[in-house]
C-alpha cells in the first residue's frame, strides 16, 4: 500500500474518521516499532503487550495529534514512555541477561547458508542489544529505527548532546566488544 | 538525518543490525490493532456533537426533572400549572400532548450523544467516588481545548498531597490518555507505583 500523504496528514485524517488513513500509516510503522520494542525487551509475548497497548495510545490520543507533531517523534515517544512503566513495573531494570535469540528460534526458518549465516549473526547482535544498560541500548535503537539525531535525542532525553553522543560511542563500543569476532571464530 | 549529528561511527553495526530487521508483529496483532482503529474512526464518524446539543441535552434533562417532580403524588398544584404539557404527556394524554410529543422526543440526538458516554461509563463511575477537586481537574482536562500537561500533573501532586491516592491514580490514568507522549516524573512515578 503506497500513500503519499506525509504522515501527521495521515494520522489528522485518521483523527477525523477515516480508518484508511490508519492503514497507511500503520503499515509504515508496524516494523519499525515492533522491533524497537522487541530489541529494547527482547521477550516477542512482552513485545507483543506492550505493541497493542502503543497503539492503543496512539488511536486514543488521536485528537490530540497537530500538525508539527511530527507523527514517527511522536508515536517513538509513546513507545518509550510505555516502555519506562514497563521496566519500572518489572522492578525498574530491564531485563538485562535475558536471551532473546531462543525467543525468535522458530521464526528463522533455516534455509540457504546466508540466510542462516545472517540470522545467527542476527541472533547475536540481538543477545549482545540485551546486555547493554538501558539508556545505551535505548539510544541505539532510537537512532536505528526512529532515525533520531544526536539533538533530537537529547532533546527527548533532557540531556546534553555529548551525554547523547557518550551515550552511542559506548553503546557501539560494547557491541562490538560483545560481537569479538574472537569469539565467533568457530562458526566461521 | 543530519551528517553532522553521526558523528558516531558504526556502519558495521548498523549494517549488521539491518542485515536482521525480520522481526515483524503477527497478522493476529495486526488485525486487532487495525479494528480498533477502525472501531474508534467508526465512532467518530457517527458522533459529531451539534453545537445545539448541549442545549438539547439540558433541555431533555430539565424536562425529566420536571416530570419527576410533578409525578410525586404530594407535588404542589403551582409546579403543574408551570408545565401543562409536560403533565399531560406524563399522564393522560390529550390531542394537544399527542402533537406536541410526536416532533419532539429528545431521545434520538440525546441518544447519540450518550454513546461516547456509555463508552466512559466505567470510568465516570469511578470519577463519582473521587473527591469534588479532583472530579473537577478532570472535567478541565477534558473541556480546555489544548490542556497542559503541566495542569494534569499539578493536580495528581495535589491529590497525592492529600493523600488521595485513588484519586491520583485515576488523573495518571487520564494523563497517560491525555499527553501519552509525555514523561511521568520520576519522583510521581515513584510515589504512585509504590502506593
Amino acid at each position: 500500500m503506497s500513500d503519499g500523504r506525509d504522515d501527521d496528514e495521515l494520522m489528522l485524517t485518521f483523527a477525523a474518521g477515516d480508518a484508511g488513513a490508519f492503514d497507511a500509516l500503520y503499515e509504515r510503522y508496524r516494523k519499525p516499532l515492533y522491533r524497537y520494542l522487541f530489541h529494547a525487551v527482547g521477550d516477542r509475548a512482552v513485545a507483543d503487550d506492550l505493541y497493542q497497548d502503543i497503539w492503543s495510545r496512539i488511536i486514543d490520543a488521536r485528537a490530540q495529534f497537530r500538525r508539527g507533531n511530527g507523527f514517527k517523534r511522536w508515536a517513538f515517544r509513546i513507545a518509550h514512555n510505555r516502555l519506562v512503566d514497563h521496566w519500572r513495573a518489572v522492578g525498574r531494570q530491564p531485563a538485562m541477561d535475558s536471551e532473546p535469540t531462543e525467543q525468535l528460534a522458530d521464526q528463522h526458518s533455516g534455509g540457504p547458508d546466508a540466510n542462516a549465516e545472517r540470522n545467527q549473526q542476527a541472533d547475536r547482535l540481538r543477545s549482545a542489544l540485551m546486555k547493554l544498560p538501558a539508556e545505551q541500548r535505548e539510544a541505539f535503537l532510537l537512532q536505528q529505527e526512529a532515525g533520531l539525531t544526536l539533538a533530537e535525542l537529547a532533546e527527548r532525553d533532557g540531556v546534553g548532546r555529548e551525554t547523547v553522543k557518550s551515550r552511542l560511542r559506548y553503546a557501539t563500543a560494547k557491541l562490538r566488544k560483545f560481537l569479538d569476532p574472537g569469539a565467533e571464530a568457530a562458526g566461521e | 538525518m543530519n551528517a553532522n549529528d553521526r558523528d558516531n561511527p558504526n556502519t558495521e553495526l548498523e549494517a549488521m543490525y539491518r542485515a536482521g530487521r525480520d522481526v515483524e508483529p503477527d497478522r493476529g496483532l495486526d488485525r486487532r490493532i487495525r479494528a480498533r482503529a477502525e472501531q474508534a474512526a467508526r465512532s467518530r464518524r457517527k458522533w459529531r456533537p451539534p453545537v445545539w446539543a448541549g442545549g438539547l441535552a439540558t433541555a431533555s434533562v430539565m424536562i425529566a426533572v420536571v416530570t419527576v417532580v410533578l409525578q410525586q403524588p404530594d407535588a404542589p398544584t403551582a409546579s403543574r400549572e408551570a408545565a401543562p404539557t409536560v403533565i399531560e404527556s406524563a399522564g393522560e394524554p390529550s390531542m394537544e400532548a399527542e402533537e406536541f410529543a410526536a416532533p419532539s422526543p429528545p431521545s434520538p440526538p440525546a441518544r447519540s450523544a450518550a454513546e461516547p458516554a456509555s463508552e466512559a461509563s466505567a470510568g465516570a463511575d469511578r470519577q463519582r467516588a473521587m473527591p469534588m477537586a479532583d472530579q473537577q481537574a478532570i472535567s478541565e482536562l477534558h473541556e480546555a481545548a489544548e490542556p497542559e500537561p503541566a495542569q494534569a500533573l499539578e493536580a495528581i501532586r495535589e491529590a497525592l498531597a492529600a493523600g488521595r491516592t485513588d484519586s491520583a491514580r485515576e488523573l495518571l490514568k487520564e494523563f497517560r490518555a491525555r499527553f501519552p507522549e509525555h514523561d511521568l516524573p520520576e519522583d510521581l512515578a515513584r510515589q504512585l507505583e509504590d502506593g
